[in-house]
């Protein structure tokens, strides 16, 4: 196998909706489990109201009539943390999908 | 000798192999997506195999005519008999069924008795395995290494399928 996909994932479908005080929502479910190959590109650090460590991760996964349907409205779930999905690649023509999320971490 | 065959069923299916073909993949139990698709890879697995090994893997029915036939004795080369299903004297058009069959992994002879002198005869018997659990496990362990390869459309299976069949291969 081209990239050893020995991790698992699970991807969130995002809903957006208003709650009962008008504010816009997002409302995931999961959508679908899979086994991916992760990478962590980087790790850089923001400075906002707090310090802010942004982890730049990729996420190989098969190609299917499924994962074809992941767009930015999804997150990732990996090792119990949330990934918001930045960029998605075609790396391999009806094979492998190449998922690009960010996650944040407060201190 | 002309033998017209048709398959009549794939006895590797996802159904029979789902643990490690899956497992083998890296998918997930529960995504089914592609499972039509492993189905048609397993079917070509087996082909591309019985092509290799040059005898039936999937259960096949078979009719063979012979024209002048006399003798006590048949000789058939296919392997993986499974079962004779008729024996038909065209002449008389009558059913033969005083027949004993010794059958070898390469090929199978029938012998009758009392001997057999007419202008044709059709004999119609079935190859190959209807179960899975039937096939030998190197045979199984090689299409499922085919069918691997085949999905992710690499040859990195290739060697081990070969080596896997060989001892299984009619030269």
């Amino acid at each position: 196998m081209k990239y050893p996909l020995n991790k698992l994932i699970t991807i969130e479908k995002g809903v957006s909706g208003d709650n009962l005080a008008g504010s816009s929502i997002t409302t995931y479910s999961e959508y679908i489990t899979t086994y991916a190959n992760v990478y962590v590109r980087s790790g850089n650090v923001r400075f906002n109201e707090s310090e802010e460590l942004i982890y730049t991760t990729e996420f190989t996964i098969r190609y299917n009539t499924l994962t074809r349907e992941i767009d930015n409205e999804y997150r990732i779930k990996y090792n119990n943390k949330y990934y918001s999905i930045i960029e998605i690649i075609e790396i391999e023509p009806r094979s492998f999908i190449k998922i690009i999320g960010q996650h944040y971490a407060k201190r | 000798m002309f033998i017209a065959k048709s398959k009549i069923s794939y006895p590797i299916t996802l159904a029979s192999d789902e643990t490690f073909i899956k497992r083998s993949l890296s998918i997930f139990p529960t995504e089914n997506d592609d499972n039509d698709y492993i189905d048609s890879l397993l079917e070509s697995a087996t082909d591309q195999t019985e092509g290799y090994i040059n005898q039936d893997i999937a259960y096949t029915s078979n009719e063979i005519t012979l024209d002048k036939f006399s003798g006590n004795e048949l000789v058939i080369k296919q392997g993986n008999l499974n079962a004779i299903t008729s024996i038909i004297n065209n002449d008389s058009s009558t059913l033969i069924t005083s027949f004993d069959v010794r059958k070898s992994y390469f090929d199978f002879t029938i012998s009758f008795n009392p001997a057999i002198n007419c202008e044709s005869l059709t004999v119609k018997f079935t190859t190959g395995y209807d179960v899975a659990n039937d096939i030998p496990k190197g045979l199984r362990q090689g299409i499922l290494c085919k069918t691997l390869g085949l999905y992710d459309k690499t040859d990195t299976y290739e060697a081990a399928w070969k080596s896997l069949c060989d001892q299984y291969k009619l030269l």
